[in-house]
């Protein structure tokens, strides 16, 4: 009797659980939603549901949303309700000044990062070619690696900005020395963070891909093992007089784990 | 006499000929803009000149582009567009490739 009190009492709770989650979820996703739709509009673009739909499917876009939103609480300025014309243009001028101070930057740190990922599908391409048949999952394997080298690189390009900064500084006049230090050591202390942060996130991520393919492999191995012992039993009993060799030695590729091209896509120096 | 009256002929018909000429041009469909119909750069997708564009109003667009959301190519077409009044166009694009989808 208790046990059923105790059992109904977690279902209600894992059911408000499930439940509280579902309309925090969709609640954001209709932030996310009204951000983008208010964006576009305050940009003097009309978009279709449709579209405002599929710009904000992406998840990542919150997070982008979100940084935001952030460093606006940090510098305590409002959170930018309605948004004059006034404010969007200077918001828009900061932006486009941030970025291109440091596009160029980006601009290198992608185009290197993809032209492993060139490499990577190439490589997938050439063995699918090879075997005549394209290993599950390989592709995504080289967007997933790429993804992951590229946000590092990033961080890395955003640290190695902001430490050349250093001899910008030593050139201003000694009264503005002090403050423009402060504020490069400040956003230094950042970006060093965010590196920190990115690269234990894609390490873990990595990690857990490679436990996972491990795990694969080994269950492929073990089927295929099994799969050699049946046969080289059915092979002795239907055989029983033949004196040859139980099936092991080079059976159903037992041993060659063949066909793993994703480590092509594990970014070198990761 | 009959020589002013065949040139007379003539330049109504020049006249009318060119008028017809000057009238199929302006009846013609004007030329669609280039964003819509050029071929995009493999790193640039009219989507994610829309999305670079609400990012640099509204959120972090090195973020974005460190994730991977967004490609640097495409956050320099969508500040081109912002300063030239285009991205009208490349929603546009966005539409038409989400209807083909």
């Amino acid at each position: 009797m208790g046990d059923r009190r105790l059992i109904g009492f977690a279902a209600g709770t894992a059911a408000a659980v499930l439940l509280v989650g579902g309309i925090g979820t969709a609640a954001y996703a209709a932030d996310v939603r009204s951000t983008v739709e208010i964006a576009l509009a305050s940009l003097g673009v009309e978009a279709s549901d449709e579209l405002v739909d599929d710009l904000a499917e992406d998840e990542l876009l919150d997070d982008a949303l979100d940084d935001d939103a952030e460093a606006g609480d940090e510098s305590g300025e409002p959170g930018g309700d309605e948004g004059d014309d006034e404010s969007t243009d200077e918001e828009l001028e900061e932006s486009f000044l941030a970025w291109n101070e440091r596009a160029e930057l980006w601009r290198t740190a992608f185009a290197e990062v993809k032209t492993e990922f060139d490499a990577c599908r190439a490589e997938v391409d050439a063995a699918a070619a090879e075997s005549g048949e394209a290993a599950p999952g390989a592709k995504g394997d080289c967007a997933v690696a790429f993804s992951g080298t590229l946000q590092v690189a990033f961080a890395e390009t955003l640290v190695e900005f902001l430490q050349s900064q250093e001899a910008a500084i030593a050139a201003l006049p000694e009264d503005q020395r002090a403050a423009a230090q402060a504020e490069l050591d400040r956003r230094l202390d950042k970006a060093l963070t965010k590196l920190d942060r990115t690269s234990e996130r894609v390490e873990a991520r990595d990690a857990k891909r490679l436990e996972k393919a491990l795990e694969k492999l080994s269950g492929a191995d073990k089927s295929a093992t099994d799969d050699s012992a049946t046969e080289s039993d059915e092979t002795e009993t239907s055989t029983s007089g033949k004196p040859e060799k139980p099936a092991g030695s080079n059976g159903n590729g037992n041993g060659g784990g063949g066909g793993k091209p994703d480590h092509a896509g594990k970014p070198a120096g990761d | 006499m009959r020589a002013r009256a065949s040139l007379a002929v003539a330049i109504a018909v020049a006249t009318a000929v060119s008028l017809a000429a000057c009238a199929e041009a302006t009846d013609a469909a004007p030329s669609p803009h280039p964003i819509l119909t050029s071929d995009l750069p493999s790193d640039v997708t009219a989507r994610g000149v829309l999305l670079a564009a609400v990012l640099l109003s509204e959120g972090d667009v090195e973020r974005a582009v460190a994730d991977g959301l967004v490609t640097p190519a495409e956050v320099d077409e969508a500040i081109r567009a912002i300063e030239r009044d285009e991205l009208d166009v490349w929603a546009q694009r966005a539409e038409s490739e989400l209807a083909e989808d």
